[in-house]
């Protein structure tokens, strides 16, 4: 820790010694940050320690830590808490592997090539306020596109109703949000791969490595760190965010895919409950941190080991 | 910029038959997996309402209803949200880059302190639902006098965006090699002309990268949008489009997908255009942040 | 570099021209805001028709239209009150406005509205009413009805049932089955979110779910025969009769109009507002559908849940938001309004004018005669019974009509749910 502290140190003190007056720069922006971003979330989180609900010209109190001690008792959150875990750590992991697939082709040299570049941006691209309605339709029970395509192939299980299906509910609402999510992820990694040069892959072709060596010990090690600052985005958006599940799902069926940004929402919104709400945010967000806190830095741990 | 290094070596050249059929196999699933829902959105805004209740929906429509193209343009004002939010997101994206230049400069010069905390507020800022923050963050808004404006609007999205334009920008400045700056500094310029000079060119691919994600971004918000902007003539894109839904999953099918694929042709042109630069862009920022 | 500099003259001129356009215009009178989550483009057309008129007719008190969506309203308001910014006027719906009203935020208009209140039924008056003072002016309401496909029923040699208050649970039940082939199913049923409809049927029952409203300890829910009767006869349908289609069962409220259309099934149970996408393709192709009578238990009584139109306890202008309110209610107004998303006018004066209209449209007119069953429905004026709705019933609801949990399960969780919510 301490040596980390010195080298640190001496770099920025060498970039003073150049650029001295560059502190003034970072002050237009730290104004609107400071008004409108941490002055509100200061508030809302200084909300969760009150009785805050919604009305007319409400006293509010501060009552401690009244708010999360009664949500410690809240199965129903709970169970709604775990489903958000599951739902932003494989809608990751999913549109990983999809846009890390497709960054790869798109760094071949293909036919169509131009019009896949295109496309790849279409799910990012889209109003998001369509998106979940486009794919209400295609998966349509009875009469929907693909369930006729899989009629079609003589698929086993085309008959099911993918968003409806207890079963397949949530794989099926994961599915689509990662088509949201793969156009940031494969522009990124491409972005990764080209980067790396030319003649570092040649020469290790000339080192006798084979296609598979080349991916595990270049390409991977390449895209290692854009792909950690992904995933640690992508699972914040999605833990945070509950647009697209409510428009798909409205959080069934059965509770299945009722995420806790949804029933943080409601509790605000349709019971008026603030204080209690903004306690739900202000767990969900410590959970996040501690969730990336042990990630980022075991990412790191694996990047300084190599 | 930099070629793209293709995987396959040239050792290699006589296996890539090999390669082939899976590869655009590949390649079929994912256009079909992308572009089908897209397509489908399109030929949807050319049905019309009756076609659009019949059981079974074709991908071609029986007739091109242009209708829904009329309706949602002359009726609902789309013109005039597209020009809102055409106004606003470029608005938003220059006042991001030009407050975020500098001060990702400055981030990533100065003490690491800062970059710390600049991380961790991005993590946190974006951590806590948005619904949570929105009642405080509109009465900010309405204590500055800009509710119901697309300066209001414009200022609420420049501050969503400035926490990750700040840590793509300063991961791109720690990538610029200090001795150009230490050159500068020798010759006598002053700190400002050493940012603008020296500095700033080095930085475009990533400033363009990080314009395009605070242009999409506030492109197609919606949840500020409609809290904050209170008049018609002040809508934003997203907003029309929300209101041909109704309750209980009703929705002007035909209308909303025209709109929405109006919505949809200036992104994606810009990202046609600019998506190199935002590959490069991308790379930069993340990979030091 | 070039690119970038073109980049940044574009946007200000942009911005430039943004500016010219934000600069309001100042009128010589008020300005009152209307906010409609209108969408349909007959009632969007009304509206802009009714505001129209009444501007010409006040110059000195005009009213601006200011449309929101109908997901978001609740959103939009609370936001709106909180910041103390809240439109003069707004149509909401009732359900919604119970918590705005006893939080102090809408103007009460029991006194601005009395020449309305002998033309609205009780029922209706009193959902919009909290602790007898109006604060919700209803407007139209919506039932859940059973549409039928007369063609159909005509080539099976099947009486359409007519009449009011004669149409039974037994009766539907006894149809489906009669029209269930080893093809096609009697019923399509979209049952994608059942809580609110179950709820609102099961007053045919006399299910009451919540006693004990004004005790200091709160309500106690129970759950009993009649508060368990319509979920259970749903479910004998679905898998001792097999009438109703599984594949409708995750649908939503409109979802199995396609193949109604289609032929596939000789009734679906939905609500009102289907109705207008039957006419549509009654005018194009000659589709033949009529409404039966309100299903029937001990009564044919409904819950009803109206659009209504509020006053803001912020507004400036009470007095001329709440004249502008009775403007829409005039008879030709509010009827313009309904028929543009099928529902049913509140008053009887546009109930009749609407009934005008629509003469000799057999389904319309049924359903326009349901407006008389619409009562109250006592739990919606319980604390945390929303919550409850949508946390506890919504998912255990959904369970049980696929087949998942059994009655004894469903009613378990409903109380166990209670509990933790309370």
């Amino acid at each position: 820790m301490s040596t980390v502290t010195t080298k640190k140190a001496k770099s920025s003190g060498k970039g003073k010694m150049y650029n001295r007056g560059a502190w003034k720069y970072a002050i237009p922006a730290f104004i609107p940050l400071l008004l409108l971003s941490v002055v509100p979330l200061s508030q809302a989180i200084w909300t969760a320690f009150t009785d805050n609900v919604a009305g007319f010209h409400v006293k509010v109190k501060f009552i401690g830590l009244e708010n999360f001690h009664r949500l410690l008792g809240d199965k129903l959150f709970w169970a709604s808490f775990k489903i958000g875990i599951i739902w932003a750590v494989s809608v990751t992991l999913l549109a990983l592997v999809l846009g890390f697939g497709l960054a790869l082709l798109l760094n071949q040299k293909l036919r169509f090539l131009g019009l896949m570049r295109v496309l790849s941006l279409v799910p990012w691209a889209m109003p998001p306020v369509i998106v979940a309605i486009m794919w209400n339709l295609l998966l349509r029970p009875t009469s929907g596109p693909i369930q006729g395509i899989l009629e079609f192939l003589h698929i086993p299980g085309a008959k099911t109703d993918w968003l409806g299906d207890f079963n397949t509910a949530f794989p099926t609402v994961i599915l689509i949000g990662a088509w949201v999510a793969m156009p940031i992820i494969t522009v990124s990694i491409l972005a990764a791969i080209q980067g790396i040069p030319m003649d570092m892959i040649e020469a290790a072709t000339i080192d006798g490595a084979n296609a598979w060596q080349r991916f595990r010990f270049i390409t991977v090690p390449a895209v290692r760190a854009i792909t950690t600052a992904l995933v640690a985005l992508n699972i914040i958006w999605n833990f945070s965010s509950f647009g697209l599940v409510f428009v798909l799902t409205a959080g069934g069926p059965g509770g299945k895919t009722f995420v806790p940004a949804l029933f943080a929402y409601n509790e605000a919104f349709k019971y008026g409950n603030f204080g209690y709400a903004a306690s739900m945010g202000v767990v969900m967000a410590l959970a996040i941190l501690l969730m990336l806190g042990v990630y980022l830095k075991a990412s790191k741990r694996e990047d300084t080991q190599r | 910029m930099s070629t793209p290094a293709s995987v396959i070596a040239p050792a290699e050249k006589r296996k890539r038959k090999y390669y082939l059929i899976p590869t655009y196999f590949a390649v079929i699933c994912y256009v079909i997996f992308l572009g089908f829902p897209f397509l489908w959105m399109f030929t949807t805004s050319l049905k019309s309402p009756l076609e659009l209740l019949q059981l079974h929906q074709t991908l071609l429509p029986k007739g091109l209803y242009w209708q829904n193209y009329q309706d949602i343009i002359e009726k609902r004002g789309l013109i005039n949200s597209a020009k809102n939010s055409l106004v606003i997101a470029t608005a938003t994206t220059v006042i991001t880059t030009i407050f975020a230049v500098p001060a990702g400069y400055a981030i990533a010069r100065l003490k690491k302190v800062f970059s710390g905390a600049a991380t961790g507020w991005i993590l946190i800022s974006q951590v806590f639902p948005v619904s949570l923050v929105i009642i405080p963050l509109f009465m900010a808004v309405r204590r500055v006098g800009l509710l119901d404006t697309i300066w209001g609007l414009i200022l609420v999205y420049l501050v969503a965006s400035l926490p990750f334009a700040l840590w793509m920008l300063k991961g791109y400045v720690a990538s610029i090699p200090m001795d150009l700056e230490e050159a500068g500094a020798m010759d006598g310029a002053s700190s400002f002309q050493i940012l603008r000079r020296i500095v700033f060119p080095l930085l475009l691919p990533g400033i363009v990268a990080t314009a395009l994600f605070t242009f999409l971004n506030s492109w197609n918000e919606f949840f500020f949008a409609l809290v904050l902007i209170q008049s018609p003539e002040h809508e934003t894109l997203p907003l029309t489009l929300a209101r041909f839904m109704g309750s209980e999953g009703q929705v002007l099918l035909g209308p909303l997908a025209a709109g929405a694929f109006l919505a949809t042709i200036p992104s994606l042109l810009v990202f046609g255009i600019m998506q190199r630069k935002l590959a490069s862009g991308l790379l930069a920022g993340a990979v030091k942040g | 570099m070039k690119k970038f500099k073109l980049f940044a003259v574009v946007a200000s001129i942009a911005m430039v021209a943004s500016l010219a356009v934000t600069i309001p215009a100042r009128a010589a009178g008020i300005t009152m805001t209307y906010l409609t989550p209108a969408y349909l483009p007959g009632t969007v057309a009304a509206t802009e028709r009714i505001v129209a008129d009444w501007n010409a007719a006040n110059p000195a008190a005009t009213v601006k239209i200011v449309y929101g969506d109908v997901n978001n309203m609740q959103d939009k308001l609370t936001t709106a009150f909180a910041g103390n910014v809240a439109p003069d006027i707004f149509q909401h719906e009732a359900a919604s406005i119970l918590s705005f009203s006893k939080q102090g935020y809408l103007a009460d208009l029991t006194k601005e509205m009395k020449t309305l209140k002998s033309t609205i039924p009780t029922g209706l008056w009193n959902v919009g009413s909290y602790k007898n003072h109006l604060y919700g002016v209803p407007t139209m309401t919506q039932t859940y009805t059973i549409y039928a496909n007369v063609d159909m029923f005509k080539k099976a040699g099947v009486a359409v049932p007519v009449g009011t208050n004669t149409f039974t649970w037994d009766d539907y039940q006894a149809l489906a089955k009669k029209f269930t082939t080893s093809t096609n199913y009697g019923v399509a049923w979209g049952l994608k979110s059942p809580a609110a409809m179950t709820m609102i049927m099961g007053m045919n029952f006399n299910a009451s779910f919540f006693r004990g409203m004004s005790s200091s300890s709160g309500p106690i829910l129970s759950v009993n025969k009649a508060e368990l009767e319509v979920p259970s006869r749903i479910h004998a349908m679905i898998y001792d009769d097999k009438s109703v289609d599984p594949a409708s069962l995750t649908m939503s409220g409109a979802g199995p109009v396609p193949g109604f259309l289609a032929g596939k099934y000789a009734m679906i149970f939905a609500a009102s507002y289907v109705a207008a996408d039957l006419d549509i393709a009654a005018k194009a192709s000659g589709f033949n559908w009529t409404a039966l009578p309100l299903l029937k238990g001990n009564n044919n009584q409904q819950g009803a849940n109206p659009q209504t139109l509020s006053v803001s306890a912020q507004s400036k202008y009470p007095k001329q938001a709440a004249a502008f309110i009775r403007y829409m209610m005039a008879d030709k107004n509010l009827s313009d309004l309904a028929l543009g998303e099928a529902l049913i006018p509140s008053t009887s004066g546009s109930l009749k004018t609407t009934l005008a209209l629509k003469k000799g449209n057999a389904g319309w007119t049924q359903i326009l005669d349901d407006g008389a069953s619409l009562a109250l429905a006592p739990f919606t004026l319980v604390p945390n019974y929303q919550k409850w709705k949508d946390t506890v019933l919504q998912p255990a609801m959904q369970q049980y009509i696929q087949g998942k949990i059994s009655i004894t399960e469903l009613k378990s969780r409903e109380l166990s749910g209670w509990l933790a919510i309370r």
